[in-house]
């Protein structure tokens, strides 16, 4: 964290070797993050890349009130929500290609990826906004007043997407 | 789904995302009643079976890179843009003058000093060179 601060005043500065630093940190989870919301691995790569291309141009403009991780994956929710106006292309997802947790015994692993397929089908079927509340929450452990600063919406609406995820989850049970 | 137990289920979201905390209150209403318990634990079994996306991820450097070379794109062009909103003020500043001068019966005049520019302005050219030369060389 002190080493973020560090680097972060440095970019601010000028410094284009700290703020390559900083995004090579925050690499994975931008694209983590992105990937899991569109499960397309081109999608993903040219999104990332305007988020950093958005992180560099403003990056004076970042105050230091979050961590610079949740600021990125904030630019990345609202260039996710852009390119999704943009295009409906994204919902043409590459399920198959995703790798899926392994679990300790074959038995057990049947049961449980076929679970997890139909978790993972749903998760791509809810509404975006829905989505993005879920993984920021199940994923990233963002607290409702984090998601809601990212998502620029209000705690009450998290949570109700929240349940709304889990409801719907729960019919898969 | 009664509203009682939608609300109850908002909060046992919150205490499984620790955000707020098991009352006695919401306890008791776990162990009567049966809708509710199962929420519960379908939090727990949503939780387990969440997948797990690719995560061997590996830092791009052509997507950095490249990110970098888009914003050096886009800082040319908004000085281009900048330079070019420059010097169309600029003109139509002078532009302006000239225009004012004209009316206020300068015509001749700017006429004049139009023509000794055209003449003369081009026999400055190797002197500006030169000094650029020089300016180079030191």
């Amino acid at each position: 964290m002190f080493l973020e601060k560090a680097l972060l005043e440095k970019a601010k500065l000028g410094d284009r070797e700290s703020l390559e630093i900083l995004l090579r940190d925050n690499y994975k989870i931008i694209y983590g993050y992105l990937l899991k919301l569109t499960t397309n691995e081109d999608i993903t790569k040219d999104i990332t890349q305007e988020v950093m291309v958005k992180a560099i141009l403003n990056i004076k403009k970042f105050k230091g009130d979050s961590k610079l991780s949740t600021w990125l994956i904030s630019i990345a929710s609202n260039l996710y929500k852009d390119n999704l106006r943009k295009s409906n292309q994204i919902s043409s997802m590459q399920i198959e290609e995703l790798s899926v947790k392994d679990s300790q015994n074959v038995e057990e692993t049947v049961i449980n990826k076929d679970t997890v397929r139909k978790i993972e089908k749903m998760l791509l079927d809810f509404p975006y906004e829905k989505r993005m509340a879920f993984i920021l929450k199940n994923y990233y452990n963002y607290s409702y007043e984090e998601i809601g600063t990212i998502l620029k919406c209000p705690i009450g609406t998290v949570r109700s997407r929240l349940h709304y995820c889990i409801k719907k989850l729960r019919s898969l049970m | 789904m009664s509203y009682n137990h939608e609300k109850i289920q908002e909060k046992l979201m919150d205490v499984f995302y620790k955000e707020g905390e098991l009352t006695k209150e919401l306890k008791s209403h776990i162990d009567d009643c049966s809708e509710c318990n199962s929420f519960w634990r379908d939090l727990n079994t949503i939780e387990e079976n969440i997948p797990s996306f690719d995560l061997n991820i590996e830092v791009d450097e052509r997507v950095i890179g490249g990110a970098f070379r888009k914003v050096g794109i886009l800082k040319e062009k908004r000085k281009n843009i900048k330079d070019l909103a420059l010097f169309a003020t600029i003109a139509s500043i002078i532009l302006g003058c000239v225009g004012l001068l004209a009316n206020m019966g300068y015509g001749k005049s700017i006429i004049l000093v139009q023509i000794f520019l055209v003449i003369f302005a081009p026999l400055s050219i190797p002197f500006m060179i030169r000094q650029r030369l020089v300016k180079e060389e030191s």
